[in-house]
């Protein structure tokens, strides 16, 4: 199942989520955070639903520093769908359904 | 991944939870959801213990048993423990709790068959558990709306259908969906919001809901196990809870900016729970409370033991 969401670093960012022709969708995580760890099977949960439409990735935000600023994440668990390496929106929701529900808003 | 638990081998069974078993009688371990093992600062939990790992993967390699079940009975444990630092002892900490809660830490894996395919527990239970609170006489009944729980039987329906090898196609999962979030829109009663938001939760393939059943439960049984010291208030203690639990809802559901941060006050139109969430009031009150936390203890326990039963059932059954 954690196949499913590729974890990203700043060496691979470029090909997963700035060259992808796909939306992508960044889940900022570290492993200390407890609500981040509650998060991962919501997002993995999500990924098959999606795979047609976008593409879910996880960035460590501990071993990716200069991700960290690019995004200017100041808080975590942090979703954001992206295009072109650039941010298009950020995801509040918490629960697969409500996160269902506001990616099919999004997403074409 | 296919399931064999503890590889088909009693051996290995024996070999991997007679350590459990020490140290669970020792005190040494704490349950926790996440299958702590070495997690700094943290105090091992059992089935972390189990499988010297809290990597899910890893445990289900070494264990055969899925990291759902695992995390679903430590939080029935912890559910019913009471967990308070005790630097006199080798852990640091003391468990409390009812004899038979604490006989369940090694309990489920005693009932655990080698070779049992444990893969549809954590589903079964989840139906049992959402056909146990649409029941008239549920606990938390009087605070479950008429549109939420449609809602929930219709969940029930497509979840019934799916474990008889029926597929519900994903139009219809997300007409359910979308009932579920307008019914948990609407609602507004003080306890009936942790309900609510777990059916609104749970509205997918029973199967898939498994891996997040123990996060979504969580919060649930904290609400009904909370709802059991309504019996043992005064009236006004009554009051005083419900608008506590409106004063969380308010803040848990306030839009945050991306740090976090609330830009409001999400209590300045609930006057009531600002007083009753205030530091004093807390202060004042919270010898009563304890009192009544002890009152309700024997029926937590029940309800604790209930569901425990209800995991060994389906464990010896598969």
């Amino acid at each position: 199942m954690s196949d499913i969401i590729i974890a990203v670093d700043e060496t691979n960012f470029e090909e997963e989520v700035a060259a992808s022709t796909l939306p992508v969708l960044i889940d900022f995580w570290a492993p200390w955070c407890a609500p981040c760890r509650a998060l991962l099977p919501t997002i993995e949960a999500l990924a098959p639903l999606y795979s047609d439409s976008m593409k879910i990735v996880k960035i460590d935000i501990d071993e990716n520093p200069a991700l960290k600023e690019k995004f200017n994440i100041q808080a975590i668990p942090q979703l954001y769908l992206t295009k072109g390496g650039e941010k298009i929106a950020r995801l509040t929701s918490r629960t697969r359904t409500q996160l269902a529900a506001e990616l099919d808003e999004i997403l074409p | 991944m296919t399931f064999q638990a503890f590889g088909g081998s009693s051996a290995v069974k024996s070999q991997m939870l007679e350590p459990v078993r020490a140290q669970w009688r020792a005190q040494a371990l704490a349950p926790d959801v996440n299958l702590n093992w070495k997690s700094d600062g943290q105090a091992n939990s059992i089935s972390g213990t189990l499988a010297e790992t809290q990597d899910r993967g890893e445990f289900e390699q070494r264990t055969g048993i899925p990291a759902d079940l695992a995390q679903l009975c430590e939080q029935l444990v912890a559910a019913g423990v009471r967990k308070s630092d005790a630097p006199d002892t080798i852990a640091g900490f003391s468990l409390e709790a009812a004899d038979a809660v604490l006989a369940f830490g090694t309990e489920w894996l005693d009932a655990i068959r080698p070779g049992a395919d444990l893969s549809l527990i954590v589903p079964h239970f989840a139906r049992h558990c959402l056909d146990l609170l649409l029941k008239p006489d549920f606990d938390l009944a009087g605070h479950i709306c008429p549109e939420l729980r449609g809602v929930g039987f219709q969940i029930l329906s497509f979840w019934d259908r799916e474990l008889a090898g029926q597929t519900i196609t994903r139009g219809d999962w997300r007409d359910v969906q979308r009932a579920a979030m307008i019914a948990t829109a609407k609602d507004t009663d003080a306890w009936g919001y942790r309900v609510a938001t777990f059916i609104e939760a749970i509205a997918w393939p029973v199967r898939s809901v498994s891996r997040e059943f123990a996060g979504l439960f969580e919060p649930f049984l904290f609400n009904w196990l909370m709802h059991l010291e309504s019996a043992f208030m005064t009236d006004e203690e009554r009051m005083d809870r419900e608008h506590l639990l409106l004063g969380w809802k308010a803040m848990a559901t306030a839009p945050r900016d991306e740090v976090g941060n609330i830009d409001f006050d999400p209590l300045e139109s609930l006057p009531e729970s600002s007083r009753v969430i205030s530091s004093d009031h807390i202060m004042r009150t919270m010898d009563r409370m304890m009192a009544v936390r002890e009152a309700a203890r024997d029926r937590k326990n029940e309800v604790i033991r209930d569901l425990m039963k209800t995991v060994l059932t389906l464990i010896r059954s598969a």
